[in-house]
């Protein structure tokens, strides 16, 4: 076993794959000479088998199969998770999160109307507005730009950005409709408006259904007839101007 | 009030910066929990198994590193991103486990009793090279014992072991490799070689 002291060192590496491919050939070229080199290769291939089946054994199995139904009873008992519940909206929201989801809903829509309000009434009176409607403006109103024409939309009235609180810009146009986004809610926000681009949400039915709540009452003239005057009245006229002189 | 305004067109900018997909309904979201539902718990249990080499901890752990999974899973869409996670977390589950006092003790009697091999003969010397495995991947590092066993995860190669741990395939070769050795330099070490090799077959 001359020369076997190299090969030693070689064996662990070689027992778990980790010898040079160059310095392998060399210790099987030896190995085949060498009885107690070949003996102690053997061992060291099968005891790298052994660390790789113990190995596996110990991260084999699957878990019972009742796992999936245990896991779903503790994710029933979890209180309900933000993502399920974008305003509340989605069934499995408890009560209490959804009212709370409206409230917050409501109190949105109601910061927003009164910012909008404040814009209105912090315009400056000669304030100009914006390129499109100013002129109209004006031209409807010359003298009141605090009493916007009742007809005409929000949007289109107020226009500077710089004069309204912390920022809250008014609508540029409808083609490009802004909204304020809550804290917290720019996920719902961002998803509607995908909902709207993918096809998901009618848009048409919306806008229909907005325009049809905003659209002034129509209310038809009376007609009324002109009074005919009364028979007894026709018949004693011509009687009095045939009197006078 | 300090919300954010976004116009049409900044919205649609900003929908579309988003990953395909991101974006999408709770509905959605509970299916694609549901998908993982189906494919990963194994790898939590097996991956907590590992380390507590008792089943019933094992999926107790599973359990916690699924349900804190199903808390955070709108930041878990990514499937990859989401095994990534749910290995760290069982992982750490389990090193909590086995750090709580006591626990290594009940684990050791727990893997006596469980998993009975074929054979009785077998089952003293069997349980014996476990032990010493066991014993030899408690002294790993972390950072070789975590790779290790993912590496022996059935249908983890080291691409998908690469993946999960966010490290290079290099990395991970040259880490199995160097767990391996140390591996079998402590079995060596501890008398156990050849002569074990029928008996560690006879529990195939």
């Amino acid at each position: 076993m001359s020369g076997c002291g190299k090969y030693s060192d070689w064996l662990t590496e070689a027992g778990v794959g980790g010898l040079a491919p160059h310095h392998e050939r060399e210790l099987l070229a030896h190995a085949a000479e060498c009885d107690a080199c070949r003996e102690a290769y053997r061992h060291a291939r099968e005891l790298g088998e052994i660390v790789d089946r113990g190995v596996e054994s110990l991260v084999s199995g699957e878990p019972s199969p009742h796992f999936a139904a245990r896991l779903r009873a503790r994710i029933a008992e979890e209180p309900t998770s933000s993502w399920r519940t974008w305003l509340g909206l989605y069934s499995g929201v408890s009560a209490s999160r959804r009212l709370f989801s409206f409230q917050g809903a409501v109190a949105a829509v109601g910061i927003l109307v009164v910012l909008l309000t404040l814009g209105f009434h912090w315009l400056p009176p000669n304030h100009p507005v914006g390129p499109t409607v100013a002129g109209k403006q004006n031209e409807k109103a010359p003298d009141s730009p605090r009493a916007p024409n009742p007809g005409a939309p929000i949007v289109e009235s107020v226009q500077p950005v710089s004069r309204l609180h912390h920022g809250a810009r008014l609508l540029a146009s409808r083609s490009q409709p802004e909204v304020l986004v809550p804290p917290g809610q720019l996920d719902a926000v961002v998803q509607f408006a995908e909902a709207i681009r993918s096809g998901r949400v009618d848009t048409k039915q919306l806008l229909a259904a907005q325009q049809e709540a905003e659209k002034p009452l129509e209310i038809e003239p009376i007609e009324i007839a002109p009074l005919a005057p009364p028979e007894s009245d026709v018949a004693l006229a011509p009687a009095t101007n045939d009197g006078r002189p | 009030m300090t919300g954010v305004w976004l116009n049409g067109t900044e919205m649609d900018a900003l929908a579309a910066s988003l990953p395909r997909g991101a974006v999408t309904s709770g509905e959605s979201l509970e299916r694609e929990f549901e998908r993982r539902l189906a494919d990963c718990p194994t790898l939590a249990y097996r991956v907590a198994l590992g380390v507590l080499r008792n089943s019933t901890e094992a999926e107790d752990v599973a359990q916690d590193a699924m349900l804190r999974a199903y808390r955070n899973f709108h930041r878990l869409r990514d499937r990859e991103r989401f095994r990534a996670w749910l290995v760290r977390t069982a992982w750490r589950l389990s090193l909590d486990r086995i750090r709580a006092a006591g626990r290594r003790e009940r684990r050791e009697l727990a893997a006596v009793r469980e998993n009975p091999e074929p054979g009785v003969e077998g089952i003293a010397a069997t349980r014996e090279i476990e032990r010493h495995i066991a014993a030899a991947l408690d002294a790993l590092p972390e950072k070789l014992r975590i790779v290790m066993l993912l590496a022996a995860i059935e249908g983890y190669n080291t691409r998908e072991v690469a993946k999960v741990l966010d490290l290079p395939e290099g990395t991970v070769k040259s880490r199995v490799h160097l767990a391996r050795k140390h591996l079998a330099e402590a079995l060596r070490s501890a008398g156990i070689s050849v002569a074990h090799r029928g008996i560690s077959s006879a529990g195939e």
